[in-house]
């Protein structure tokens, strides 16, 4: 396990490397003088030399990548153009804010798909599972954007159950705080939950087909005892990297589904970035997204790893 | 959707692998089966009327229009949906199903473009990957990995950053967070077929490399690129759709679903019609697309008919 952890590790390495030479290179092909931007619209030529200088623009476009990668080992992601605060800070407080949705997101499609594909795979042909394949059918076509209007309109201003937008901290008002927190959740975790729906099925179905499980049955165990210990367990395995690629999708799906609710998380700080043409912010926010991407994919695949021996060896 | 959608490229680059491995040279059946395979796939021809449907009524656009898709119309304001608009007006009085219609021209144009675009600069890069091995198989694959490893909506974010908000950068956008999906999958074919008779036999012939890639191998890797092309069509107006609601896709006054959609959010509450008809039109295109794309890996697949669809 040790050997295959190492050598994961290692194939990470270039991948971030290589993201943060894209991230880097990207911001710098932005048109525009990020020197005259941060001198102002008034500022004299000499002032615009000084502020090349202290950005380190003055230099060749290596030794600035070098710099810049320097800093952000140390944690340093420079600071905003538009209010002077430093880029980490505001990464930090906001991403606290995108963790809290992407528990809900997760939280939803985890109590979605376990019912849905466990039934689903145990009631074959019946109208349990067509009703499951229309769900899950449209769970992938459904634009998340269209989805979050849509739950908007029937909760929030039919039915006006649920409050339409806006975040507050737990601390402050538990009630509300989860009030708020429904839509956005069941916006983000849909699309996941009918992914994984699919796949839990299809693996429940290869693993019933296993001789441990007719063995199983043949040895007089209960249906229920077969389906847990012996069927679950096991189909759930292939369903961890699945789980995996979601929680990045949910950081991408966090731009959308934050814009929709006005939820103050990393997506809306990257597209505040964006029409502002905050580069440091930009570069910093999605290096951190990228990042925490790839690490988590790190996890997932050493989880599947330790929970299938069989993947170490390939 | 789906944005979601970091992960799909993924996805369906992990689906093509199994689509290549599972897909039979031996076994390659005629146009004529292949049809009545289709045929008899309901969920596929479903697809395939839907997305015929959005072709035609896209394309037919300005004939099956009642009104002029830019005029502003003082005093018809947010109208609800009646027999004069069918899906009722916005809020400069323009009549909603006219854009929607039209708007349809930018999606499938931005999918279509995008996805061939994706395949055109994904495929070749993933033959000569595969065949060169090596040196260069791992800077090339090393390079798709980094472009997998931003999740797919926030490489297209950032890549319009760069560029600018519009259609034209949005399908550039879209085409690159597409490409990699496209460049695993025909190197995965490649991967299989260089160690086949038929490829050794081109060898030793003395058939050059770039012969053997583009005239041996491509023909017979083409079932799951025609799959994952379906695929990337629906992935990419997605994306687009995603890229106008953000702003930074199709620029006003010109209609596009995503910018319809984000001009409608801002008046739900006077206005339910406006954030309603261009989410069901994107919805069922892509519901078409995706349905077409199982029907088509199904029939394109030996190994997988009579199987039936999973879900």
């Amino acid at each position: 396990m040790v050997v295959y952890a190492l050598r994961r590790l290692v194939q990470t390495l270039p991948v971030l490397f290589l993201s943060s030479i894209l991230v880097f290179g990207l911001v710098r092909f932005i048109p525009g003088d990020p020197a005259m931007l941060i001198a102002g619209p008034d500022a004299l030529p000499e002032q615009i030399v000084a502020a090349r200088a202290r950005l380190g623009l003055d230099k060749p476009i290596y030794v600035q990548y070098a710099i810049w990668l320097g800093q952000v080992v140390r944690g340093d992601l420079g600071v905003s153009i538009l209010n002077g605060y430093p880029v980490f800070d505001l990464i930090a407080r906001k991403f606290l804010a995108t963790l809290q949705l992407t528990a809900g997101g997760l939280l939803v499609a985890l109590c979605v798909s376990l019912p849905l594909g466990i039934l689903s795979s145990v009631r074959r042909g019946g109208w349990f599972e067509r009703l499951t394949s229309l769900v899950v059918a449209l769970g992938q076509a459904i634009p998340t954007f269209w989805l979050g209007i849509l739950l908007v309109l029937v909760f929030s201003l039919q039915l006006k159950w649920l409050p339409p937008s806006g975040q507050v901290a737990f601390s402050q008002k538990p009630g509300l705080a989860l009030r708020l927190m429904i839509l956005p959740s069941l916006t983000l975790g849909f699309y996941s939950a009918t992914v994984l729906t699919r796949f839990l099925k299809s693996s429940m179905l290869e693993v019933m087909e296993m001789d441990y499980v007719r063995t199983a049955r043949a040895k007089g165990l209960a249906e229920t005892g077969v389906l847990t210990r012996h069927v679950l367990k096991n189909a759930l395995i292939p369903v961890v990297t699945i789980l995996g690629l979601q929680l990045g999708a949910f950081l991408g799906g966090a731009v959308v589904t934050e814009s929709i609710f006005d939820w103050p998380g990393l997506g809306r700080l990257m597209l505040q970035a964006i029409g502002t043409r905050d580069y440091p912010v930009l570069q910093g926010t999605v290096l951190f997204i990228v990042t925490t991407f790839v690490c988590v994919t790190l996890i997932t695949d050493l989880t599947y790893g330790f929970l299938d021996p069989r993947i170490r060896y390939q | 959707m789906t944005m979601s959608s970091s992960e799909t490229a993924k996805d369906r680059a992990t689906r093509g692998d199994e689509a290549v491995q599972s897909w039979d040279l031996a076994e390659q059946p005629t146009q004529s089966r292949l049809w009545h395979r289709f045929r008899r796939h309901r969920g596929g021809m479903v697809g395939l009327v839907v997305v015929l449907i959005m072709f035609f009524i896209s394309v037919a656009a300005p004939l099956l229009s009642t009104h002029d898709p830019l005029a502003i119309s003082k005093g018809n304001q947010f109208l609800p949906p009646s027999p004069a608009h069918f899906f009722g007006t916005d809020e400069f009085g323009r009549d909603i199903y006219t854009r929607t219609l039209h708007a349809g021209r930018i999606s499938l144009l931005a999918g279509a473009v995008a996805a061939l675009t994706a395949a055109a600069l994904g495929v070749p890069l993933g033959l000569v990957s595969g065949y060169a091995g090596r040196g260069l198989d791992a800077v090339i694959m090393r390079c798709i990995d980094t472009l997998l490893a931003f999740p797919a909506l926030l490489l297209a974010l950032t890549i319009v950053a760069v560029l600018g908000p519009g259609s034209v950068n949005a399908m550039i956008a879209v085409a690159i967070v597409g490409l990699p999906g496209f460049a695993r999958l025909a190197r995965a074919s490649i991967l299989v077929q260089k160690e086949m008779d038929f490829v050794l036999a081109a060898q030793a012939v003395g058939a050059t490399a770039r012969r053997i890639i583009f005239r041996t191998v491509l023909p017979n890797s083409l079932a799951p690129i025609i799959v994952q092309l379906t695929l990337a069509v629906a992935f990419a107006i997605l994306v687009e759709a995603a890229l106008s609601f953000l702003g930074l896709g199709t620029q006003p006054p010109d209609a596009s679903w995503g910018a319809m959609l984000l001009s409608g959010r801002g008046h739900l509450r006077r206005a339910w019609w406006y954030g309603f008809f261009p989410g069901l039109f994107i919805t069922s295109l892509i519901l078409g697309l995706n349905s077409l794309a199982d029907a088509l890996r199904d029939v394109l697949d030996p190994t997988m008919v009579n199987q039936g669809n999973n879900l």
